[in-house]
């Protein structure tokens, strides 16, 4: 079991966003989130990243309870995340946007930067060429020194993976990936997440289009008014009445 | 890469010949145009980098000098010694001053910081301790003495504020590419992404407080020589103001657009001095239109330098 979230609770102003929420993730995994707009799936992830603490209720993170850790701390313990609006930094080129992916396992220390210690060249060059991986890997190498705010919205989204996947995670988190994507972007993502999985990293997917979770999920958890109203795999939640009546509203 | 090397050379070698062909008020500017270089740098680490509201940093560049005046002149320290003394001191009430004020956003830490200033300044207009000597200052600042060397005639002052300039811009030029800068320009641009990336919000802007304090403090004890004496007006909120402008207005975390916004708020209203207070109209028009024209900076910063390395293929 990679992730374990227990009887997770999240109120906003006396509004409850997740309500007694419980699931698990394992190792290897592609799990899926799905659920109506404000179901309370992005809040889920905010939760697991630390950026919300959860008034009740635990998480565990490959044995550790990370409950109410600060974003940074669970970052370095190996979750890796892309967000639903990007969330890039924008005036920086492409590779210096990766770059982020790789603070925490850059070793040089403040010192070592001001003054240029034979560690910082050792270190800078260490993670430059494994950026070069990743920029390759993706396929964005025309792309390397370009400002991120100038590129498409495609690629930009490709930059948020690419950053997420040099912070080398075990588990990450990619909400709503192929929103904004034309049908040949989508299928891209399809194979990149399929080879995400292969690298041995675990997925945990909130995505709106249908056709996609279902082929790429192997477990699915619904959710509606921030509780778990199904889990399955795919073809169980497709005929689930629940589910249908969560979508299209009773009859 | 190359060609900037090329102008920067060519920027110290007018820095060099440039007292030899000018009159003693204009190498008083020089100067000091050099010392307002340094701190605008610091200012811009907090500033420019880590993208924090600083509007008090006159503060910490008043540490410097009062540190280096009053152990100078109380307690007869030679003023080379009181140099890492005033960094120390300085960067200490970096962290001390920001900790509990990093977590604000944008104008409310820029309005706590002009409290900060302020109160720096009530201190010294209020002769804290007797030791700042109130509203006059403190006179008869000794000169530094290097390997035997005497800093006190004013072309060897005006040559060691510009050798304190080239190892502020060699250690601004690390800072910019290495984690370290990073870091900073990351929290700069969406803290939220730094943050899941791994980057400890606090500790980060806390040392870049702690940095850009120590720089400015340098700068001070310099400052302090040049004119043998300190006092409160030229560390108050007003300072404070310039110093942020220079780094709007130039270009933040750009050291060229810097240097050129130091020139352009400090240097060319010393050309209309016959104007008197009217010369201030430069300065207002110059951020103006600045502001209009060009409001990343007349000279902004460029991302995607990168290694050779990643960018050839291979």
């Amino acid at each position: 079991m990679l992730l374990q979230l227990n009887n997770v609770f999240k109120t906003f102003g006396g509004i409850v966003a997740i309500n007694n929420l419980s699931f698990e993730v394992r190792n290897n995994q592609i799990l899926g989130l799905i659920g109506p707009n404000g179901a309370g799936k992005t809040t889920v992830f905010n939760c697991i990243t630390g950026i919300y603490k959860p008034e009740k209720g635990t998480i565990y993170f490959d044995g550790k309870n990370i409950t109410g850790l600060k974003p940074h701390v669970i970052s370095k313990l190996g979750i890796a995340r892309t967000f639903q609006t990007i969330r890039l930094f924008p005036s920086m080129s492409v590779a210096e946007n990766i770059m982020a992916g790789r603070h925490t396992k850059c070793r040089q220390t403040w010192f070592d930067s001001l003054i240029r210690t034979p560690k910082y060249f050792k270190d800078e060059k260490e993670n430059w060429l494994k950026i070069k991986y990743y920029i390759d890997l993706l396929k964005l190498s025309e792309y390397t020194t370009s400002i991120v705010s100038s590129l498409p919205y495609g690629l930009q989204r490709k930059v948020e993976i690419a950053r997420a996947l040099a912070s080398e995670p075990k588990l990450l988190i990619l909400d709503e990936p192929a929103a904004g994507l034309n049908n040949k972007e989508t299928q891209e993502l399809v194979d990149l997440i399929y080879q995400i999985k292969a690298m041995g990293i675990t997925i945990l997917l909130i995505e709106h289009d249908m056709d996609m979770m279902m082929s790429l999920a192997e477990y699915i958890i619904v959710m509606n008014f921030g509780e778990k109203i199904a889990e399955g795999i795919p073809s169980e939640i497709q005929s689930n009445p629940q589910v249908i009546e969560a979508y299209l509203g009773s009859e | 890469m190359r060609k900037n090397l090329v102008w920067y050379i060519l920027f110290f070698t007018i820095a060099v010949i440039y007292p030899h062909f000018v009159d003693p008020s204009w190498v008083d500017i020089g100067t000091t145009f050099a010392l307002y270089s340094v701190v605008a740098l610091s200012q811009d680490i907090v500033l420019g980098k880590a993208g924090m509201f600083d509007m008090g940093h006159a503060t910490f560049f008043g540490i410097g000098a009062y540190t280096a005046a009053i152990l100078n002149t109380v307690y007869n320290i030679p003023i080379i010694y009181t140099i890492p003394i005033a960094i120390a001191l300085s960067a200490l009430f970096g962290i001390i001053i920001s900790w509990p004020i990093i977590h604000l956003r944008g104008d409310y830490l820029l309005v706590a910081t002009i409290g900060f200033n302020i109160i720096f300044y009530q201190a010294l207009q209020n002769n804290l301790f007797g030791l700042t000597g109130g509203p006059n200052g403190i006179f008869g600042i000794g000169a530094p003495v290097i390997f035997g060397i005497n800093i006190s005639s004013q072309r060897a002052i005006y040559y060691f504020a510009w050798f304190i300039l080239l190892i502020t811009m060699l250690i601004i030029y690390n800072i910019d590419k290495s984690k370290l800068g990073r870091a900073f320009h990351y929290l700069r641009e969406s803290e939220i992404a730094a943050e899941s990336f791994g980057v400890n919000k606090r500790f980060y802007k806390v040392l870049a407080f702690a940095l850009g304090a120590g720089v400015a403090s340098l700068a001070g004890v310099i400052f302090a020589v040049q004119y043998a004496a300190v006092s409160p007006e030229t560390f108050n909120f007003t300072q404070s103001v310039l110093f942020f402008t220079i780094v709007i207005v130039g270009g933040p975390s750009s050291i060229p657009g810097i240097l050129l916004g130091t020139f352009v708020m400090f240097v060319v209203p010393q050309f209309f001095r016959e104007f008197a207070t009217a010369r201030y109209f430069v300065f207002g028009i110059a951020m103006i239109l600045t502001m209009i024209l060009r409001p990343q900076g007349i000279w902004p910063a460029k991302f995607g330098k990168l290694p050779k390395y990643l960018t050839k293929e291979s």
